[in-house]
């Protein structure tokens, strides 16, 4: 990640490529997200068999791990005060609380997932499941890709690589998971809470 | 820390192998830029082979020269190769050859993105064509509706590699739109404000933020396929309440916006070569950037002009109808500015300017009268899914192809140091240009005539038979001049004329530093004051001259930090390719796939990205 | 393109000073944050209790879509800092997430299932 880490470099706009690369990135999520969740709501109750969304949702359960990955968006967002701030012990605590609360969170998806499927609903048994599987299931991939970074953020700073200097990084990272957390604000609303 | 002390000048000759390690663990943009033009050029004869067989079978009725699986999977190829390899191919190289020269940029923002997209472009097209292989090329057509693309009507491995070899094509570009995006917005010369910037570097600007939101959409209806096939999920299965409309939804909002992602990079190049021939300067330039950012967002507007037949309802078709009339507005006066660029211009009658004037404008005219025919819903109805449509969008793709070739006789010799043979370039013009009025020609007149496209062969005795034979003859007129410009680059490597640094009397900043470039490409970044910078060095920016620019100062060479040589971008888009290979695999082996034991293919690719990325992250960088 | 912010190129002296904008000044955070967390959790207690409040459906849709949309906000703004970027970082992400709105509403109505 090292790419553009020059003693000194020049920017035309004064920000640095990779945040600047992150921002694009996560503008292009939006439509990945975005096609997902059309596909969602375009099927939305179209399903010609069971079970449905109101049948098989428990939502006081999957309320607390939407609680839960909102609140690492705050650790998150600690992790990045703390290294900016040069104080790397609270840095790891806050990174380490967050990758926490993202295991969490997928930990739980895959209880709800095993749970559906005991239900009835799988990936085949009608559109319902269809969507509600693939669009879950590629934010649950997200939200893994963004715990491997936390981690390697940590196994980063247990070699003695990650200072002040690598706050960017942090940064970066940090942008990507509050990415992750704001799809998941859109898909708890969208897919669990709107009456069907 | 590689410093260039000692690659600059005489290379020490090295030993084979070595030279081939340079290549393929390179991250210098030029080289990236030849790497993507030979790649794209090999598909460039490989689509114009299958147009040729296209064309073979359809010069006489009832031909039996190939059957009918063939046929869909010649045209199917014939689609897909010249759209996401050689237009797509062609734009990355063009980007990465011109756009950090022009910004007077060392390199791009991200050179092993830079590789890694690289890669990804040929092992993604590799394994778009790996099909062949097993006599099971895609035949759904590039737009492969659904639910012709599910396993119950096309069960062959055909398919899947649409699928996969899309999906990894797509992450190449994305990367690539990225890193350029990236490039021209932090990377510009000191004093080149976004209005000093040049016309080509805003058109890759605008191309790229079309290509990262106007891909993900394809991606999620690729991965709705994909999970039809492999899955059994229902997203296109109508017996489950599936609608399969909503994967043409999906694939226009990409598919028209690609349209305009294939077409601005060939007016950028026009608006380039117009006014280093015409010897004066792009006649309205913010007219030409600001109509190209409306063609890009109305691009976004406009996608189901595609899906008039499928009934999507008078008020649907009234507002796309409208906006489609609409962005007619910005191309035309995307013209006007050409033309008023010749206008009273010093007009130098060199090659480029023959591609680019003639070759583009003229015929891209007729692309865009046709096209504006198909906005009026009732005249649609008639001729869509007839071979006006095929002449239609040829018409606009035609040019584009000849706007590529102006950009390579105009900016080739920057790369090579020598200038192509202008007695060929025109024979190779003259050749393209008639070949193609020749083939899109008769098949506007055979659409008129009602001869309905994709279909393998015709009956006889409908009045279609001699424009076909014309077609047919026009396509290998158009063939024979691509033999030529191949002629002709080979010629001028080996014995063209020396370029110089600037044998065009440019007026942008390429054409400041040596032919070719030293891998620097600045010596010193140079301090934009003009949009015309170089043309304001040699002339004032009132005319008088002023003298000569500088030629790159090799003392202070030493001092400049260049990334350093990596293969892991090779070794992650490896592994990409290999993974979605895998999953190609896994499709049963009564059809040719492995069954179970793809997903073994697929962990491996998995593991070999994530080993690439891991290495990539953790090397230095310089 | 933001033209304005442009027009002052910088050298950065360290990569971790790179691109901080308005609120590179080193001053803890933490408060700010917590205060932002209160209301996120706040807001999505209030969306949850919807679910079990017997409410008409159209007022249960407005009211979930204003809520989810201020918490989309605070995160984006606060959490990831946009609020104290320049014009250029607004542009791009603001522009692909408008995009992305719009093709999902267009999706819906051509589909007929916008309303209802």
């Amino acid at each position: 990640m090292a790419e553009v880490a020059h003693a000194e470099h020049y920017t035309s706009t004064g920000i640095d490529h990779r945040k600047v690369l992150m921002w694009l990135f996560l503008g292009s999520e939006c439509l990945f997200f975005g096609s997902l969740i059309a596909t969602y709501q375009v099927y939305r109750g179209q399903s010609l068999v069971g079970p449905h969304p109101h049948e098989i949702f428990n939502i006081a359960y999957t309320s607390i791990s939407a609680f839960v990955l909102l609140m690492s968006s705050l650790t998150m967002a600690l992790a990045v005060n703390s290294i900016r701030l040069g104080n790397l012990p609270a840095t790891r605590v806050w990174l380490l609380l967050t990758a926490l609360q993202g295991s969490i969170f997928v930990g739980g998806q895959v209880f709800e997932f095993t749970t559906f499927v005991a239900h009835g609903l799988s990936l085949q048994v009608n559109l319902f499941g269809t969507t509600f599987f693939v669009l879950t299931g590629f934010h649950g991939a997200h939200v893994t890709v963004g715990i491997i970074m936390l981690f390697s953020l940590l196994f980063a700073s247990v070699l003695g690589r990650l200072g002040p200097a690598q706050a960017l990084t942090v940064e970066i990272v940090g942008l990507y998971w509050h990415f992750v957390d704001i799809v998941w604000i859109v898909i708890f609303t969208v897919v669990y809470l709107l009456p069907y | 820390m590689a410093t260039v002390g000692r690659a600059v000048g005489v290379f020490p000759r090295p030993g084979f192998f070595e030279y081939l390690w340079s290549w393929l663990t390179t991250v210098d943009h030029k080289r990236i830029g030849i790497l993507y033009g030979l790649t794209t050029t090999a598909y460039l004869l490989v689509g114009g082979l299958e147009a040729l067989l296209i064309r073979i079978q359809l010069a006489h009725p009832e031909s039996r020269f190939l059957d009918p699986d063939t046929y869909n999977q010649i045209f199917t190829m014939h689609g897909l190769t010249m759209i996401f390899l050689v237009a797509m191919g062609y734009n990355a190289t063009f980007f990465n050859l011109v756009v950090p020269l022009q910004l007077g940029a060392r390199d791009v923002a991200f050179p092993r993105l830079n590789a890694f997209s690289y890669w990804g472009f040929l092992f993604g097209s590799l394994l778009l064509n790996l099909g062949w292989l097993w006599g099971q090329a895609p035949g759904v057509g590039w737009f492969a509706y659904a639910n012709l693309t599910s396993v119950q009507y096309t069960p062959g491995l055909g398919t899947d590699f649409y699928v996969m070899g899309l999906q990894v094509l797509g992450i190449s570009s994305i990367a690539s739109a990225l890193n350029f995006l990236v490039t021209i917005i932090n990377l510009r010369a000191p004093g080149m404000t976004m209005f000093k910037l040049p016309v080509f570097s805003w058109m890759t600007l605008v191309v790229s933020v079309l290509i990262i939101t106007a891909f993900p959409p394809f991606t999620v209806g690729l991965i709705e396929v994909m999970f039809d096939r492999l899955f059994g999920t229902n997203f296109f299965n109508p017996a489950a309440g599936g609608n399969p409309v909503l994967w043409q939804h999906l694939f226009w909002v990409f598919g028209h916006p690609e349209v305009y992602i294939l077409v601005l990079p060939a007016m950028g190049i026009v608006s380039e070569v117009l006014p280093v021939f015409a010897r004066k300067p792009l006649f309205g330039y913010p007219f030409v950037v600001f109509s190209g950012i409306f063609i890009g967002f109305l691009g976004w507007g406009v996608w189901a002009h595609h899906m008039f037949a499928v009934g999507l309802g008078p008020v649907a078709n009234s507002v796309f109808a409208i906006t489609t009339m609409l962005i007619a507005v910005p191309t035309g006066v995307k013209v006007f500015n050409w033309l008023g660029t010749l206008w009273g211009g010093h007009i130098q009658l060199k090659t480029p300017l023959y591609f680019a004037a003639l070759g583009f404008i003229a015929p891209f005219i007729i692309g865009g009268v046709t096209g504006v025919m198909h906005p009026v819903v009732p005249s649609d109805y008639q001729q869509t899914d007839t071979y006006f449509v095929v002449a239609h969008f040829h018409y606009v793709v035609m040019p584009i192809v000849a706007a590529f070739f102006a950009g390579f006789y105009y900016w080739l010799p920057k790369y090579t140091g020598r200038l192509l043979d202008e007695g060929l370039g025109k024979v190779h013009f003259w050749l393209f240009f008639i070949g193609t009025n020749l083939t899109f020609g008769s098949q506007i007149i055979v659409g008129f005539l009602g001869m309905p496209r994709r279909n393998y062969t015709y009956p006889a005795g409908l009045g279609w038979e001699p424009w076909n034979l014309l077609s047919t003859i026009g396509a290998f007129l158009i063939g024979l001049s691509v033999v030529v410009f191949v002629v002709n680059v080979l010629k001028s490597l080996r014995s063209g004329q020396v370029a110089g640094p600037d044998p065009w009397d440019g007026r942008t900043l390429e054409w400041l530093t040596s032919s070719p470039p030293p891998v620097y490409n600045f010596a010193e970044i140079p301090v934009v004051r003009h949009r015309d910078e170089l043309w304001a060095r040699k002339y004032g920016a009132h005319g008088e001259r002023v003298g000569a620019h500088n030629p790159p100062n090799p003392g202070s060479e030493l001092q400049i930090h260049l990334p350093r040589p990596s293969y892991y971008p090779l070794v992650a888009a490896l592994g990409i390719a290999i993974g979605f290979l895998g999953a190609v695999l896994i499709r049963p082996a009564e059809v040719g796939g492995l069954g179970p034991l793809g997903w073994a293919v697929v962990v491996l690719g998995a593991l070999i990205t994530v080993g690439g990325l891991y290495g990539w992250a953790f090397e230095p960088a310089e | 393109m933001a033209e304005r912010t442009e027009s002052r190129p910088v050298r950065h002296q360290a990569a971790g000073e790179a691109g901080k904008g308005v609120g590179a000044e080193l001053h803890d955070l933490t408060a700010e944050y917590i205060r932002v967390a209160v209301v996120l959790a706040v807001v999505t207690l209030i969306e949850v209790a919807t679910y079990y409040v017997a409410l008409a459906r159209g007022l249960t849709i407005g009211v979930l879509l204003v809520l989810s949309a201020l918490k989309f906000s605070l995160v984006v703004l606060y959490f990831m800092h946009l609020k104290f970027e320049g014009r250029l970082l607004k542009y791009v992400f603001s522009g692909p997430l408008l995009l992305a709105v719009v093709v999902v509403i267009a999706l819906m109505a051509l589909f007929g299932v916008l309303i209802g």
